[in-house]
């Protein structure tokens, strides 16, 4: 079986617009989350956002969206994007960059894309609204690709002119881990050379104020202690949105390029709680399963993982399941360095798992391990595993990402450091 | 006709021509007080003008009727959706898919809303055919098929062709010097003739007319005037002078870029079991055209 390796990366995140900026808040811990204008009204009881900084989107007319100088898009380019597509554009064109991906090489019948997003709800929402106020035929022309999930495999697909297989994921906030995991397999079985792995999500009131109902969100104010996972005074996940873009590649590909490897992806794992549709399982048994099958894909001892990036989106129960979930599996001996990195960025939902995967894959290559921001007293219900409330002089040689989704969709992937002359 | 317009409408209007030029908004209003038919032209070119791409090969000022609105001034299909909505919305008119199918051209755009405004009863367009469309109805097939685009009108036929320069024939026609033949000119025009006898004389004649029952019968009166080389664009135009069961009269011309190419006189197309009428002569000689 071939093996896949991660040769690029790109990232339109709250903690950055670049790998330097994400490696530094990363490393120094700075977050980037904070009061989010559009939830000033009295009446919106969450005012705190990942804000994904340099782009403006004041009107649903594409028109009028601003983003960074360093990027240039035509108006066909832009026309049917949704906020999502447009930052998957732009982490898109850094990671094509750091792999060293030629044009003949991005637009390729052995290149494909397996990408996630929610889609626009606030795109669908403007383009229903037309329908239903102004008549069926004032909708907008681009009213179904710029709403729906697909919008953004659709988007990318004809920016890049992509010619291999491509895929838009859907499962709630496991979507991009499991973009990823289906990337891997195209590469293990040889059925693509690259496969651009691409997490993405709208940042604004229609992406994340629905899950207010459910009480999910976190309704603290002050961006230097929320969120904060494992911590006993979390109280709901912050919201964020950006994109990610991971350059799987087949190793020989890879070595035959002569481009920098990132790291080793070794195998992934999923299972699905078959519990309730909004709930995780108490037990942690889906996430459990996740992480086994993981292991045993990547041949790998439960003992010989050092770090887990962890769902960990501080929602009171949801921390506490990945906890029993981790203590399941790591049974006897040595349980690896635990952190949440949403506690810095916010939860991307669809994005989380590409976005928290190039993390790992970061941290493997510099060497560090991810600190778990804003613990002051950890949960006594996670007391007991190595969370990393502060930063740590050990380097992760093989790291773990959790994912887990509505419904209990989890998906559990393993990294494995590349070493250098290898 | 001199409508007031609410302060409402008037926004409304401005929402719609948002990024358009002031005046095009002034224009947008003047024809809704006054449905003055230069403020119309005013609208459409300000609106075009708005979702032109920089990239276009033919700026707006430089166009003819005869502009393509895709291949000319650079609109994709969707940009020509997105300026077809902002124009139903700014003059309150609705442009059903049939109509917008063959809006093609400037002057089809033009002429089209025109007959919309002046009334419900829309004198249609001529009808626009694209290659594909046109192999489908003809029997002649590309490599031997001479007509790119087409555009039917109640008596008329105009065709275009680009040479491309690598017909098979231009190989041996001439050693070393490409030169479209003339035979193939009158073969072109009679293409183009064919295709308004195929898809206009079964309903004027409430008769079925079979692909292979359609014969070159006549040809009289054949000029050619000028040599045509690769990469020169063709235009038939066809004019019908008389249509009687079991045959159809045509005088045609072919120009490039407005200079005249070749002429026939008179086209006779016979559609029947015979090859040739039995008696040609009964058809009433047309007075003969001058060239």
């Amino acid at each position: 079986m071939k093996r896949a390796v991660v040769t690029g990366l790109g990232f339109i995140t709250s903690i950055g617009n670049s790998r330097e900026q994400v490696l530094r808040s990363l490393k120094e811990c700075r977050t980037g989350v904070e009061l989010f204008p559009e939830f000033a009204a009295p009446d919106v009881p969450v005012k705190l956002v990942g804000t994904v900084k340099g782009f403006g989107f004041p009107t649903a007319m594409f028109e009028d969206w601003t983003y960074p100088a360093e990027y240039q898009l035509s108006r066909e380019q832009l026309r049917p994007m949704t906020p999502n597509a447009l930052y998957a554009y732009c982490a898109m064109q850094q990671a094509i960059r750091e792999a060293w991906l030629t044009p003949d090489l991005v637009s390729n019948p052995r290149t494909g894309l397996m990408c996630a997003s929610a889609g626009s709800m606030w795109m669908a929402y403007e383009n229903l609204h037309t329908m239903v106020t102004r008549g069926v035929t004032r909708c907008q022309p681009m009213a179904i690709v710029n709403s729906i999930p697909g919008s953004l495999y659709i988007n990318l697909v004809s920016c890049f002119k992509l010619k291999g297989g491509s895929l838009g994921c859907s499962s709630a906030c496991s979507s991009s881990a499991h973009a990823l995991g289906l990337a891997v397999d195209l590469i293990r079985l040889g059925r693509q050379d690259i496969v651009f792995v691409v997490g993405a999500e709208d940042c604004n009131k229609f992406s994340i104020l629905p899950f207010a109902s459910i009480r999910a969100l976190s309704v603290q104010t002050d961006p230097e202690k929320t969120p904060c996972a494992f911590d006993v005074k979390r109280d709901g996940f912050v919201g964020t949105g950006g994109a990610s873009v991971l350059v799987v590649e087949d190793l020989e590909h890879a070595r035959r390029r002569g481009v920098d490897i990132g790291a080793e992806v070794l195998g992934w794992g999923q299972a699905s709680d078959g519990f309730n549709v909004i709930a995780p399982d108490s037990s942690g048994d889906g996430l459990a399963r996740a992480m086994n099958e993981a292991l045993q894909d990547a041949k790998l001892k439960p003992s010989e993982v050092d770090y887990i990036n962890a769902h960990g989106t501080s929602t009171p129960i949801g921390d506490i399941s990945e906890c029993h979930a981790i203590r399941r599996v790591f049974t006897g001996g040595k349980v690896p360095f635990i952190s949440s990195t949403k506690s810095l960025t916010g939860h991307g939902l669809s994005l989380a798992g590409a976005m928290e995967a190039a993390f790992c894959c970061l941290a493997l290559q510099e060497r560090f391990t991810p600190v778990s921001a804003h613990i002051t007293e950890l949960d006594p219900e996670c007391k007991d595993l190595p969370i990393v409330t502060r930063p740590i002089p050990d380097a992760p040689r093989i790291a773990l990402s959790n994912s887990s989704g509505f419904g209990g969709s989890n998906v559990c992937l393993v990294f494995r450091r590349w070493e250098h002359g290898e | 006709m001199n409508n007031t317009l609410s302060e409402k409408e008037v926004a409304d209007l401005k929402e719609t021509l948002k990024r358009c030029s002031p005046e095009t908004v002034e224009a947008a209003i003047r024809f809704r007080k006054l449905r003055d038919p230069e403020a119309l032209r005013m609208v459409v070119y300000g609106v075009i003008r708005r979702y032109q791409p920089a990239s276009a090969g033919m700026r707006l000022e430089n166009a003819t009727d005869d502009t393509s609105l895709i291949r000319d001034l650079g609109l994709d299909s969707l940009t020509l959706l997105e300026i077809v909505l902002t124009i139903e919305e700014t003059l309150k008119i609705q442009i059903n898919n049939e109509e917008l199918r063959e809006i093609r051209t400037l002057g089809s755009l033009n002429q089209f809303l025109k007959n919309k405004i002046a009334g419900a009863t829309a004198v249609p367009v001529a009808r626009q055919y694209t290659r594909e469309h046109i192999a489908l109805v003809l029997p002649q097939q590309p490599p031997f098929l001479f007509l790119d685009t087409a555009e039917l009108g109640d008596e008329t036929v105009k065709a275009g062709y680009q040479v491309k320069g690598d017909e098979f024939f231009l190989a041996g026609h001439f050693k070393d010097e490409p030169i479209f033949p003339a035979s193939v000119l009158f073969e072109a025009m009679g293409q183009a003739a064919c295709l308004w006898v195929l898809e206009k004389a079964p309903k004027l004649l409430s008769k079925e007319i079979k692909t292979n029952q359609i014969f070159f019968a006549t040809l009289d009166g054949a000029h050619v005037y000028r040599k045509v080389r690769p990469d020169q664009q063709l235009v038939f135009e066809g004019k019908l002078i008389k249509l009687r069961d079991p045959v159809a009269i045509f005088s045609c011309t072919a120009s490039s870029n407005g200079d005249r190419v070749a002429a026939i006189d008179r086209l006779v197309l016979a559609f029947g079991e015979q090859l040739v009428p039995e008696e040609p002569a009964a058809v009433a000689a047309p007075p003969a055209a001058s060239v």
